[in-house]
């Protein structure tokens, strides 16, 4: 690490000035000609010597995180779990990364940035903008690769067109489809921490024209986390990207679509892997029950902010009551709420209700498990882990593909009874059809629901993963049942519709407690257990 | 347009579509009335609507046609007014039928009791039926069982009369029932879009394929075009082939 030329202070990286100030006499300079300086002062011969990252390691004794400090700064708490058991360990010296992009927004502009996005997350509680969170937030560097890629040359893609229909066979002709590409796609990039979401670092992107090549100065003043991953793990998902980009380019062609060739690729080699620093403000905040974790993350570059926003019950009950005012004005005013118009809207906000949670559940289980970060699961190295991974997802697809088709059936069958013009307007005078439309109706709906309450009981679906909560079963299968029975009876009086009504929908009221409740699960994260990192440190 | 709002919007309007081709059209029938036969008649002489009793049926005593049509005389100040009974046979929509016959399309009401199938009929033309709404009809036929099944055809109308006349002259009829579903609607209503609200501002938004994070520079060349063979599918009767 450099220290002032003139004094022989410390320094640190200045983002207002975007310069290294010496905090002792207040003097600035340029990072890269200090770095030239100081080469010069320590007689290097060989100026283009790679540096080398060198820094105070902390490790945290409850998730097994460090942090590399490059200053005499301490580390008091752990930017992951939020735990104040934080160790100092030891220095670490590291082959320096090839570029660094340096802070540019400061800690009070992020820290603007973020109390602005929890204020326009309306339902968010008011302890995510605290004195409390906000203090807690932490410029750390964290390693990225940076992809470049290229191809240039004949590109081509198989395509076939409809010939003949002869002796009942169908015939068609194939053709390859050649075309003279020159295409780059530079600036694809990927964390290197199995322990950084990969959906956090998707969300706060970088502008990589403003890289600088690695220089230790910007360091002093900010933390710094070290990569854990092989350079290769993305090496896949980067020319998947590239593809996908290239592809939209390619449909630009008619000849494509002509051939049926649904999925024109460019074959991609990968030109260039660069490792680097990239800046970030970070924080975690705990969760009441102290089991999980909400983390705030803020691009320290561009200061845009993505973090895990949970609901404050209470401000989504208030806002849903208010909002409720004009419904019920506008609601009255429509003149069709007969009662059987009422128990079918009872009928199909339990659907919605359920189908909604269903998906949500679904979503909660593959970010605990994590299965679409592909970091995480390399970093395990567990072949058995990364199968079983696989099939949980095809599980886990089945089952919204069955959601979906739930939803999907209901939502037809309802559009045939109402083209037959019995259903909305008169329900009381069924024909035989309706019975039948309707037998057919609840069939589908218990159908859909035993198949997930079996398949959970046998397991087909991973053992941990409990497809419905409790309490929301009890509330929503009542809510579905209650008023498909009443569809079916046709009772002549219609004191029967309006209880049936009124218990379905105090039902899904109550229910939609649950389905906050699992919001805030699919807005926070499971407290970090990670594995120590042990042996030399030195490359 | 994603596909999933592309499939989203496609059912919305299969929905809407439906509900529309739901509504019930004007009938075409042609069941004649005899329109010399009249029971009981007044004329409002300062705007020329009419009171009028056909009661076919022999439903109503004489007193109780003219305490009948004294009820029905205020109601002549919004519009025709007329009381009609049948034992005949009647197909659907026949009360607008009688309607009409009467008066075409001038503004009134008309009550009807179907004896023969014991349920009464509410129609309106013009004006009358801006306020006499289907869901007012509605309410208001569903008070009327009691009477009908007790066969009070006087009470009955006479009750019907009065509801046209409290909701004419700028009324409300209490519905409570009504009320408190329109709670309950616009209550779950509100829960649901709230949520539904709630899960799109809270998305984070990612999108790694999009074009404008990259550096992207991509030149294509004319395609050509090379066939490299044939392949062949069972057509659509398989069971047909010869082996």
């Amino acid at each position: 690490m450099s220290k002032c030329p003139h004094c022989g202070g410390e320094i640190q990286f200045s983002v207002e000035k975007q310069k290294v100030h010496c905090n002792y006499c207040g003097a600035d300079f340029d990072a890269s000609e200090l770095v030239q300086d100081t080469k010069k002062a320590k007689k290097v011969e060989d100026l283009s010597q790679k540096e080398t990252l060198s820094g105070k390691s902390y490790l945290c004794s409850q998730c097994g995180a460090t942090l590399l400090s490059f200053d005499e700064t301490a580390v008091t708490f752990c930017s992951y779990c939020g735990s104040q058991n934080v160790l100092e360990d030891k220095l670490v010296v590291q082959t320096a990364p090839d570029f660094i992009i340096p802070f540019s927004k400061t800690q009070e502009e992020c820290i603007a940035n973020y109390k602005e996005a929890i204020t326009n997350a309306w339902f968010c509680p008011n302890y995510m903008k605290s004195d409390l969170v906000v203090n807690r937030f932490r410029g750390i560097y964290m390693p990225y690769e940076l992809y470049n890629l290229h191809f240039s040359g004949d590109c081509v893609n198989k395509g076939e067109k409809y010939a003949d229909f002869k002796d009942d066979f169908i015939y068609y002709d194939q053709y390859d489809l050649h075309s003279e590409v020159d295409s780059t796609c530079n600036g694809i990039s990927f964390d290197l921490l199995s322990k950084y979401y990969d959906e956090y670092s998707q969300s706060i992107p970088f502008d990589y024209k403003e890289a600088k090549p690695f220089n230790s100065n910007y360091l002093p003043g900010f933390y710094a986390d070290c990569k854990d991953l092989d350079e290769s793990v993305y090496d896949e998902k980067a020319i998947k990207i590239a593809e996908n980009i290239s592809r939209r380019h390619l449909m630009h062609n008619p000849v494509y679509m002509n051939y049926n060739c649904q999925d024109p690729k460019v074959p991609y080699q990968i030109t260039e892997r660069k490792t680097g620093l990239c800046p970030v403000y970070f924080t975690a905040i705990r969760d009441k029950d102290n089991k999980h974790l909400h983390y705030a993350i803020i691009n320290g570059q561009t200061g845009k902010v993505c973090a895990d926003l949970p609901v404050d019950f209470k401000k989504y009950l208030l806002f849903s009551i208010l909002f409720a005012i004009p419904l019920f004005f506008f609601v009255n005013s429509l003149g069709i709420i007969f009662p059987s118009i009422i128990n079918g809207f009872a009928l199909f906000a339990a659907i919605a209700g359920t189908a909604i949670f269903l998906k949500q559940l679904i979503k909660c289980n593959e970010k605990e498990k994590r299965d679409k970060d592909i970091g995480y699961y390399s970093h395990k190295k567990d072949e058995k882990t990364s199968k079983e991974k696989t099939e949980k997802t095809k599980q886990a697809k089945g089952i919204i593909f069955l959601a979906n088709f739930g939803i999907i059936s209901m939502l037809i069958l309802t559009g045939v009874l109402v083209i037959s013009g019995k259903a909305f307007i008169k329900l009381y005078g069924l024909t035989g059809f309706h019975y039948v439309a309707s037998f057919v109706m609840v069939v589908l709906l218990l159908w859909f629901f035993l198949f997930n309450f079996f398949a959970n009981i046998k397991g087909r679906v991973q053992p941990d993963f409990q497809i419905f909560d409790n309490s929301f079963l009890v509330k929503i299968i009542p809510s579905v049942i209650i008023p498909t029975i009443i569809v079916i009876l046709n009772p002549i009086s219609d004191y029967y519709y309006y209880i049936s009504s009124v218990i379905s929908l105090s039902l899904i009221l109550l229910s939609f407690y649950d389905l906050v409740k699992l919001q805030n699960k699919l807005a926070s994260r499971p407290i970090p257990q990670l594995e120590k990192r042990g042996g030399d440190e030195h490359e | 347009m994603s596909k999933k709002l592309l499939l989203f919007l496609i059912m919305i309007a299969f929905l809407s579509v439906s509900f529309v081709f739901a509504l019930e059209d004007n009938p075409h029938n042609e069941t004649p009335v005899n329109l010399e036969e009249e029971d009981m008649l007044y004329k409002n002489s300062n705007n020329s609507y009419e009171a009028r009793i056909v009661d076919h049926a022999n439903l109503l005593t004489q007193n109780e046609k003219e305490k009948l049509l004294k009820e029905m005389i205020p109601l002549t100040d919004y519009g025709n007014i007329l009381f009609f009974s049948t034992d005949a046979t009647t197909e659907e929509y026949y009360a607008i039928h009688v309607y009409q016959s009467f008066y075409g399309t001038s503004t009134g009401s008309l009550f009807m009791i179907d004896a023969e199938h014991n349920k009464t009929s509410i129609f309106s033309e013009g004006k009358n039926k801006q306020i006499i709404t289907n869901y007012k009809v509605y309410s208001i036929d569903k008070s009327l069982s009691s009477y009908m099944s007790q066969k009070n055809y006087y009470g009955c109308a006479s009750h019907a009369f009065s509801k046209f006349n409290t909701l004419l002259s700028g009324g409300i009829v209490l519905e409570p029932l009504r009320y408190a579903s329109s709670v309950f609607i616009a209550l779950t209503l509100s829960f649901l879009l709230s949520f539904l609200f709630l899960l799109f501002k809270y998305k984070n938004k990612t999108n790694i394929n999009q074009e404008e994070l990259y550096d992207f520079h991509h030149t294509q060349g004319k395609v050509t075009v090379n066939k490299t063979g044939t392949r062949h599918d069972d057509g659509p009767y398989p069971y047909n082939h010869r082996y």
